[in-house]
């Protein structure tokens, strides 16, 4: 009985230091496990709010450029680029991605310069088709005009139909860059019937300077009220068109075929020497000036001569009668002009079929661009005009290259969703060029015009953003590799921490029940089955240790790898390999 | 294994790869009844193979309630639950599963095999006596066994 007595000590206090070994191995193996799963947790969750973040931003700006655009027929010319300049420089922003893999400088050198060049050409599609959707108007417009008994009261839509002109002018003037190359961009728009205008050279203080005469333009404008605006500009149009406007005139003509033909015609002071020689009355009042309009017959024409008064600056003042001569004056000339181009009627259509034709491959080619240039509206510098053609060219031959990639189907669309409330459209292009995959983002958003007159299909616009996010994309998608590898982990950490419970389990168990057993027969006196059953408990305990170092082994090897899986994550792990670890720990255990 | 086989007497089967587990069972339960015959088994694809063939000449051999262990090494209680289920001989005996597992996963598995119930090793001889008092008044007391065998 005493030495019965004293086994039960013996294996009670046996008992006693296995339990507390065990609460304490369990103890700090659990704490390893939460930290482990917090930090994991953590470095996702932080990752994803970033990138939703920037996706928000974007969505943002987007947004605001679009409300300025569709406010901007109520806005005059400084409004309208105070409002338009701030979410662009904010979307610009969008594009460093804070958690982006940083670039080295020569890549970004390259990266900047293939920007501009897709600037370019992105504004020069933006200016076609804000010129395509803008001719109805003007159209309207000036018709409009001309026919209202109370010019007055159509002031008001008049000027609404300069501000866009204005950041048209504007916008082609940044793109060209160059007084020539603007010229022919007019040129070609007028004889393509893009808009109705007309252009000239002169020669200013030993400069060449080409002008545009448009028809709506007359906008008392002058060197001190652009001065903002002409900032390191010196060849875009805005400096062009820094001469001193003093009265304009509509002169609407109508051909033998019943044609009508309507040409804007802006007098301007050109240069000192031209104001003294036309206008040298300024003492006129201003309430003298009354609008006129006359009609005269001439070799079968019928010319509407109308006097805008809008176009009147204050300043020069011309009576009716003496805007009549002028505007005579100037029909004359155009007579002229037109008789020394009898063919230009025949030349004009034959153009107009040629230029159409080859602004339609253009505007297709650009919208194939529109997949490969990042957004961005400022000004080039002049050493990029010097290149422009050149880039121009390249810009074509690559814009070809995307838009057959497309029509073949090597670029494909990979994603597209659509928020009603804002009614963006994103797009991703996955054009793979010289083996790399490339990634684009287009957001479109569909903005109505403020007009009543046109069909259905003119009656909206598309403003469209588009972005190279290559980077983001690939950055993204190896994040969420990184996701799903750290959710493999948080599975494998579970099964790992079933199997280690179960495991201490069962021994536990066992000696638990034995010990009871084993007491119960001491209690009762009964010595039949106690060698066995401590024996068995003896086994049970010897099993407990062996599991307890499996464990601490187990428990040290997964820590050697997951220094190398947690702590380098651009180390490429064979995946195969992986798994099989894995699955051996998450199933081997489970089976004993 | 002593087959005390009388035919008056239920017969109740242990399945389990643990000595100790199958001595525990043991002694809880025949300290619960005496009516009982109980045959433990450690190794369940044996088992499973006798089973078919006592089946096929002796339906006496059937037994009235097995317990099955699920963590084993040749044949997993799962794999034997669902052979056991999926042979038309055996398919209607009462399977209990008898693990130290209580992981859902587990759990609901068995229950969609057709096991009949589901008990979780008790940590302690009391419990276990409990438990299998509690069992066997259900299975060969309150409820009406099949007349297969």
């Amino acid at each position: 009985m005493q030495t019965r007595g004293g086994n039960l000590v013996v294996a009670t206090l046996f008992l006693a230091i296995l339990c507390f070994t065990f609460a304490v191995a369990f103890l700090l193996y659990n704490e390893q496990l939460k930290q482990e799963k917090t930090t994991t947790d953590i470095i996702s969750r932080a990752a994803m709010h970033n990138l939703q973040h920037d996706i928000f931003e974007l969505e943002r700006y987007v947004s605001r450029i679009s409300q300025v655009y569709q406010a901007s027929p109520t806005m005059d010319r400084k409004t309208f680029w105070r409002s338009m300049r701030q979410p662009i420089r904010d979307l610009k922003t969008v594009q460093s991605i804070a958690w982006a893999p940083k670039v080295s400088k020569h890549q970004l050198t390259a990266w900047i310069n293939s920007q501009k060049a897709a600037k370019q050409t992105l504004m020069i599609y933006q200016v076609t088709r804000a010129l395509r959707d803008l001719e109805p108007l003007y159209y309207q417009a000036s018709g409009d005009w001309l026919n209202s008994p109370q010019p007055d009261s159509d002031v008001s839509y008049i000027q609404s139909m300069v501000a866009p002109i204005l950041y048209i002018e504007d916008e082609m003037g940044k793109v060209l860059n160059s007084a020539k190359h603007f010229r022919e961009a007019i040129e070609q728009a007028a004889i393509s019937g893009e808009i109705t205008a007309s252009s000239s050279e002169i020669n200013h203080k030993d400069k060449s300077i080409s002008l545009l005469f448009s028809p709506i333009y007359s906008e008392q404008l002058s060197l001190g009220d652009r001065k903002d605006l002409r900032r390191d500009r010196k060849k875009s149009i805005a400096g062009v068109l820094s001469f001193k406007v003093d009265a304009g005139l509509l002169i609407e003509s109508r051909f033998a075929q019943n044609k009508s033909h309507r040409l804007g015609i802006t007098v301007s002071e050109l240069s000192e020497k031209t104001e003294t020689v036309l206008f040298s009355n300024n003492e006129m009042p201003f309430g003298h000036y009354i609008n006129s309009t006359e009609e005269v017959k001439f070799f079968g024409n019928t010319w509407r001569i109308t006097v805008h008064r809008e176009a009147l600056s204050s300043a020069i003042i011309l009576p009716p009668a003496l805007a009549t001569i002028v505007g005579l004056m100037m029909m004359a000339v155009l007579l002229i002009w037109h008789a020394s181009n009898r063919r230009f009627g025949q030349e004009l259509h034959a153009k107009l079929e040629e230029q159409r034709l080859e602004i339609s491959n253009k505007t297709s080619l650009l919208e194939a661009v529109l997949a490969a240039a990042p957004v961005g509206i400022e000004y080039i510098d002049e050493n990029d005009a010097v290149q422009l053609q050149n880039n121009l060219s390249a810009i074509s031959l690559s814009s070809a290259s995307a838009h057959t990639a497309i029509a073949d189907g090597f670029a494909t669309p990979i994603g597209k969703t659509h928020h009603n409330e804002h009614k963006l459209e994103h797009y991703r292009l996955n054009t793979t060029t010289s083996g790399q995959t490339k990634y684009f983002e287009l957001i479109s958003k569909e903005i109505a015009k403020e007009t009543e007159d046109c069909s259905e299909d003119q009656k909206f616009g598309k403003i469209i953003v588009c972005s190279d996010v290559t980077e983001r994309e690939l950055s993204k998608q190896k994040l969420e590799s990184y996701v799903r590898e750290l959710e493999q982990m948080h599975q494998e950490l579970e099964d790992f921490t079933y199997s280690v419970t179960h495991d201490m389990q069962e021994p536990l168990r066992r000696i638990a029940s034995f010990a009871e057993i084993l007491s119960d027969q001491i209690a009762e006196d009964d010595a039949t089955q106690s060698t066995e059953i401590s024996e068995k408990l003896a086994l049970s305990a010897t099993d407990l240790r062996n599991r307890f170092s499996r464990i601490v082994t187990e428990i040290d090897s997964r820590n050697e790898r997951k220094k190398v899986n947690v702590h380098a994550p651009d180390t490429k792990v064979d995946p195969s390999s992986d798994n099989e670890i894995r699955k051996d720990d998450a199933h081997g255990k489970r089976h004993k | 294994m002593p087959m005390e086989n009388a035919t008056n007497k239920k017969l109740i089967m242990l399945v389990d790869d643990s000595e100790e587990d199958t001595f525990l069972f043991r002694h809880a339960a025949n300290k619960v009844r005496d009516d009982i015959v109980i045959s433990t088994h450690l190794d369940a694809t044996a088992l499973l193979e006798k089973l078919k063939t006592e089946r096929a000449s002796d339906a006496t051999h059937t037994p009235d309630l097995i317990f099955i262990d699920i963590n084993m090494p040749s044949m997993d209680g799962m794999a034997f639950l669902q052979a056991l289920k999926s042979d038309e001989n055996l398919n209607n005996v009462p399977a209990l599963m008898f693990s130290t597992s209580a992981y859902r996963k587990d759990i609901d598995f068995c229950y969609h095999h057709g096991a009949s119930g589901y008990l979780v090793k008790p940590s302690s001889n009391r419990d276990l006596v409990n438990k299998l008092n509690h069992v066997f008044d259900y299975w060969i007391d309150t409820v009406e066994a099949t007349q297969t065998h």
